[in-house]
């Protein structure tokens, strides 16, 4: 039976006015939604912080095709 | 039923206190005397139409609420759960053939906090001694509904947890130039708690240490935050905190 699973990542991004590096984005994502956020990460690094959502939606995908074949 | 009796009744009814919705923190409602056990699907819609605060479209409402199946489906899923309804979720609404709202004797706990995050946020005159700073560092202190994610929470939950930051460092800062020192520190520490890697709060909260004459709370205040923000993303803490301590009391 084909099931549902829902992630979520939010990306909070705000500025440390005064700091060296004042880009500031909080990650806070889950792959279930139904089991809620299950990690929270401050990052700076705008390269970081593309290689979360990549890793993020990457995830996702192998779960897409794991379900598709009748592993979810 | 005689005369007086129902004039009292009718008084009675105007003074008792409304329905009140809770939306910081876990989803509540009650009749204004005793809490109310409501089923799930009537809950998101009272915690939507408490979210958009005034009249919401049933077409709307019913595509917020059922996002993934079709809209005559959505609309059969609100008319469900509206005819689902009982006495105590029911008077807490309007429904019209159209729109959906709060009834106007419901009161909202983000509501009230969201007013008083108002008030702080801009220009005004120092609070004065004869209201409940603790109470309204309560107001402050808490996030929308922390265990719902569908799409209308999260964008309302996330506008929210910035705003109550911000008023508790303005509440924090207010307290402490009138002299309440220990409400000053417990806002300044409930906004630190709410974003621990966020500087402005630790900036309150020292300088209220740096009022009360602590130096070494200061101090130690800023060292944690400085160990912190090393350990999680490799930075110092802004030279406008260290001049905070430079500063002096």
């Amino acid at each position: 039976m084909k099931q549902h699973q829902t992630g979520l990542m939010v990306l909070r991004v705000w500025s440390e006015e005064g700091s060296t590096e004042p880009l500031r984005v909080d990650v806070r994502h889950t792959s279930d939604l139904s089991r809620g956020f299950r990690r929270t990460v401050t990052l700076t690094d705008i390269d970081l912080v593309l290689s979360a959502v990549r890793t993020f939606l990457e995830s996702g995908r192998g779960r897409a095709a794991m379900i598709g074949n009748g592993g979810g | 039923m005689d005369v007086r009796d129902e004039r009292v009744s009718r008084a009675e009814d105007r003074t008792s206190p409304g329905p009140r919705i809770s939306l910081l923190g876990a989803f509540g409602l009650s009749d204004g005397r005793v809490d109310v056990a409501i089923a799930e699907g009537p809950q998101r819609l009272l915690a939507f139409l408490a979210l958009r605060k005034r009249p919401v479209r049933r077409t709307i409402a019913a595509a917020a609420l059922w996002p993934d199946v079709t809209p005559e489906h959505a609309a059969s899923s609100l008319r469900s759960t509206l005819a689902r309804l009982d006495e105590g979720a029911r008077s807490a609404l309007v429904v019209t053939a159209a729109q959906l709202a709060i009834a106007d004797r419901v009161t909202v706990d983000l509501w009230e906090s969201e007013a008083l995050a108002g008030r702080l946020a801009g220009p005004h005159e120092s609070l004065t001694l004869d209201h409940s700073s603790s109470a309204e560092v309560d107001a402050l202190s808490s996030d929308i509904l922390p265990d719902w994610y569908e799409d209308w929470v999260i964008v309302e939950a996330e506008a929210w947890r910035l705003q109550r930051l911000h008023a508790l460092e303005a509440l924090a800062d207010d307290l402490r130039s009138e002299g309440s020192l220990g409400q000053a520190s417990a806002a300044a520490q409930r906004a630190v708690d709410a974003d621990p890697l966020r500087e402005s709060p630790r900036a309150a909260l020292i300088r209220v240490h740096m009022a009360e004459g602590n130096v070494s709370d200061a101090i130690r205040e800023f060292a944690q935050y400085r160990a912190l923000l090393k350990r999680e993303l490799g930075l110092e803490p802004t030279p406008r905190l260290q001049a905070l301590l430079d500063q002096g009391p």
